[in-house]
């Protein structure tokens, strides 16, 4: 198997192998855990080009390439450089990839924005983001979490709790998930927040999924229990807001009665929905998921220029 | 590439040198025209005419001009039933029924405003996948977004 030279555009250019396979190459990966560098991307230059901000994907592929023993080439932020001048993403992409850089990761507010500039580009591109749509490799660090734990994904039941409606994390979890067999989803959030169905219509011949209000009704049937937050520029109303927040926050006493091993996950950064004392309990993986981030972007790196060691 | 009804056999029609477009779904003529950007005066129509295997229908006939195969993609995605042939001395040869490609590259623009291909001056051509044919449905390459039948005339 070989994803050297690939363009990673989206979490659909991933077969169920090449996802597990990656997650194989990702615990191999164990010493960077401990804080380590491995030399094994010396000399190698990763672009790493934001055109808005998102502090931690950048961090996380910076800390990867680092942590690899590769250089970044970090583009700064582009809004106050060559866009204000109205420069196109082509010539933007072509510029960079005329330095014969050996991988560009671009993050852009443009849907299909990294599929134009894969067009562009000689360099291989991961798409760290752009619009609205889901990102690979947030996908990819979230499925790995919770790989990493179970040693598998088939048959295990997932309740995807908060604002499903118009978070970016659950449908783009959902297609992920669909790649696995036997696996069922709870969708638990208030019916205005519930999932669109044109994600449904997308997963259900691969997924089993039940829509409820209430974690409660859930609980002991999970293994993993994956929180998003809920904006209030979401509701109609701030009453409306008040009253979900307090629904839909999870604390150790609504995680009474849960499976010895459920874990707990949420993409961070949480406000409310997710009570600090969650943290010291043994479900809790969401900082884990940060780290797992930085690991499995650094495999895929790996993978992807062909590297040995 | 297939025939249907009378373009089997020789039709004669009103312009000497051109293009006929026949069996366009009732309505669609004038579309057409405005999608193919066709000058007036170089135009002979013929609207809500009785027809045996779609009841009624429109006919165009284009004098002096030949469709482009983009062209043709736009005609069939107006109306998948029409059939367009060229004329010589007022006769028109084999009707061809346009068969809508798999790819549609450069044909109609994405309908999501955060698309790369609206982006101004991004060299880049729009690009769908048929993802479905009955009822026609496809997908932009770039974004994604999923386009209906009923979406895409305005879309040309
Ligand atoms: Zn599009």
């Amino acid at each position: 198997m070989t994803l050297k030279g690939r363009d990673i555009i989206s979490f659909f250019d991933f077969s169920r192998e090449e996802v597990e396979y990656l997650f194989r190459r990702a615990d191999e990966l164990e010493s960077l855990r401990r804080g380590e560098t491995l030399n094994v991307a010396n000399g190698k230059i990763v672009a790493v080009i934001f055109f808005e901000p998102s502090t931690r994907t950048r961090l996380s592929f910076t800390m990867a390439v680092k942590r690899l023993g590769g250089d970044v080439l970090d583009f700064g932020e582009v809004q106050r450089t060559s866009v204000a001048k109205g420069e196109t993403l082509a010539d933007t992409i072509k510029m960079i990839d005329g330095y014969k850089v050996d991988l560009i990761v671009l993050r852009h507010p443009s849907e299909g924005a990294s599929k134009l500039a894969a067009e562009f580009a000689e360099a291989p591109v991961i798409n760290a983001g752009d619009g609205s749509r889901e990102h690979p490799t947030q996908t990819l660090l979230d499925l790995y979490t919770i790989w990493r734990e179970f040693k598998h994904i088939d048959n295990l039941n997932i309740g995807i709790m908060g604002d499903l409606k118009y978070g970016r994390t659950p449908s783009s979890l959902s297609y992920g998930l669909s790649l696995f067999s036997n696996v069922k989803i709870y969708y638990i959030a208030p019916e205005i927040l519930q999932i669109r169905e044109e994600v449904l219509e997308m997963v259900e011949r691969k997924i089993r999924y039940e829509k409820i209000e209430k974690l409660q009704d859930a609980i002991n049937e999970l293994d993993v229990l994956y929180v998003t937050r809920i904006q209030k520029e979401r509701l109609p109303n701030p009453e409306e807001y008040e009253k979900l927040k307090g629904l839909y926050t999870v604390t150790p006493s609504s995680l009474e009665g849960c499976k010895e091993n459920l874990i707990v996950m949420h993409p961070l950064p949480r406000v409310t929905e997710l009570s600090p004392e969650v943290d010291s309990t043994k479900h809790a993986r969401y900082f884990q998921q940060a780290v797992n981030g930085m690991v499995i972007r650094a495999a895929l790196i790996k993978e992807i220029l062909g590297l040995e060691g | 590439m297939s025939e249907i009804g009378e373009g089997r056999k020789p039709k004669t029609v009103k312009i000497d040198e051109g293009t006929l477009i026949d069996h366009v779904s009732a309505g669609k003529a004038l579309k057409i025209l405005k999608v193919l950007k066709a000058k007036e005066g170089a135009v002979i129509l013929a609207l809500n005419v009785p027809n045996e295997e779609i009841k009624v229908k429109d006919v165009v006939e284009l004098r002096k001009r030949y469709l482009k195969e983009e062209e043709k993609i736009k005609v069939a995605l107006l109306s998948p039933t029409a059939t367009i042939s060229t004329v010589k001395n007022h006769v028109a040869g084999p009707g061809e029924k346009i068969e809508i490609p798999n790819h549609l590259v450069d044909i109609l623009k994405c309908p999501n405003p955060k698309c790369i291909t609206n982006k101004e001056r991004e060299p880049v051509k729009t690009s769908f996948t048929v993802i479905n044919r009955k009822p026609l449905k496809i997908k932009c390459d770039y974004c994604d977004k999923i386009v209906k039948e009923e979406e895409i005339e305005k879309l040309l």
